[in-house]
């Protein structure tokens, strides 16, 4: 039964991967990413890779990591300052498929 | 659900409008040709190539069912389209910020003009220098100057404000939102195609019975307030509404034009 730490650093080491490889330029392989990095600011991502991410979070977790869904509930603000931790709390959060 | 020309991608419904009506109902959305992730051909922009791509598609996804069909400004007019030549596979239309004729959209040359000239404007002078010298190995004349330019912000101000932001800020996400861009208007004939459409002639649009909602800001263009107000006049069973923003309704208005499409689905 993991802590609920152990399951975050998972979830961020698994999230900065898929990242990584939506990006997939030379540049992502190697920049660090932790929970304050923010995608528009920080990783420069475009909604279209977004998108990308979005699927590979589903395909990685299931349905029940409603990424979409769980952007949608917020203003516009939050969404341009999403950091990287966000998406690792939120995901913590979800009942997990395992 | 269908995006607009240039910048859109199904990016402007996925992560607003597509996830609030997929609360009850099964919801698609795609890159439209040459756009998004979708494969860029050089040639295929006309109105009816993207209907008969809208088309492939929905018997591919729902065959032998009616769909309902939402579309943004060119993904308007493509639904439309599909609609006027398969009106018995549609369900309900909801066209946003549809503009007729295509053609007069101002938003061909001279928005590409426009933006390039932001884009450079937001690049440093060693930047602009290896720019004009990478552009003139290709062959291409350059825009270098990017004075303070009025018309620019009313391009700009046709876009949402993430993606204004992002070319006014320069970066990694301006060059790849103006590559996107420039490739589609130097590398395909979306420009020459769209330009050559033909406008929707009353009687084939006065012909169309099903039920359509026609959506239009406020704050738009007064070629699209006259495009919203012909539409909801010759369309037999058109409803007409009008939210507060400007053409960049899917990112401005979100949650209030989400609550109207879902109404008017499930009405």
């Amino acid at each position: 039964m993991k802590s609920n730490e152990e399951r975050k650093a998972e979830v961020l080491q698994e999230v900065s991967q898929m990242i990584r490889e939506v990006i997939g330029e030379a540049w992502a392989q190697d920049a660090p990413i932790t929970m304050a990095t923010s995608f528009a600011q920080d990783l420069q991502v475009e909604s279209i890779e977004l998108v990308a991410l979005s699927e590979k979070l589903t395909q990685r977790y299931g349905a029940t990591v409603d990424f979409p869904g769980w952007l949608a509930g917020m203003e516009l603000d939050a969404i341009i300052g999403l950091t990287v931790g966000q998406v690792v709390d939120f995901i913590a959060s979800c009942p997990s498929k395992e | 659900m269908l995006h607009g020309m240039f910048l859109g991608s199904m990016t402007t419904w996925y992560f607003s409008t597509g996830p609030a009506l997929a609360a009850n109902r099964r919801v698609h959305m795609y890159d439209l040709r040459g756009h998004g992730r979708s494969g860029r051909p050089p040639t295929g922009y006309r109105i009816g190539d993207q209907a008969a791509d809208l088309a492939a598609l929905v018997a591919r996804l729902a065959p032998g069912e009616k769909v309902s069909l939402v579309g943004h400004s060119y993904g308007a007019v493509i639904a439309l389209r599909y609609a006027l030549d398969h009106p018995e596979t549609v369900e309900r239309l909801v066209l946003v910020e549809a503009p007729l004729p295509i053609a007069s959209m101002p938003v061909i040359e001279t928005a590409r003009k426009e933006l390039y000239r932001g884009f450079v404007g937001s690049l440093t002078p060693w930047q602009r220098v290896l720019l004009w010298f990478n552009r003139r190995r290709a062959g291409r004349t350059i825009v270098a100057r990017a004075p303070a330019n009025p018309t620019k912000d009313r391009w700009l101000g046709m876009l949402p404000e993430g993606q204004r932001t992002a070319l006014e800020a320069g970066g990694r996400r301006a060059e790849r939102l103006f590559a996107q861009m420039d490739g589609l208007a130097s590398k395909t004939t979306i420009k020459q195609d769209v330009l050559a459409e033909p406008d929707v002639a009353d009687a084939e649009l006065s012909a169309y019975q099903g039920r359509v909602l026609l959506v239009y800001g406020t704050r738009t263009m007064d070629a699209l307030k006259d495009t919203g107000r012909r539409l909801a006049r010759v369309l037999p069973n058109a409803r007409l509404a009008w939210l507060d923003g400007t053409h960049a309704l899917p990112w401005e208005s979100a949650r209030p034009l989400s609550a109207l499409i879902g109404e008017f689905l499930d009405a």
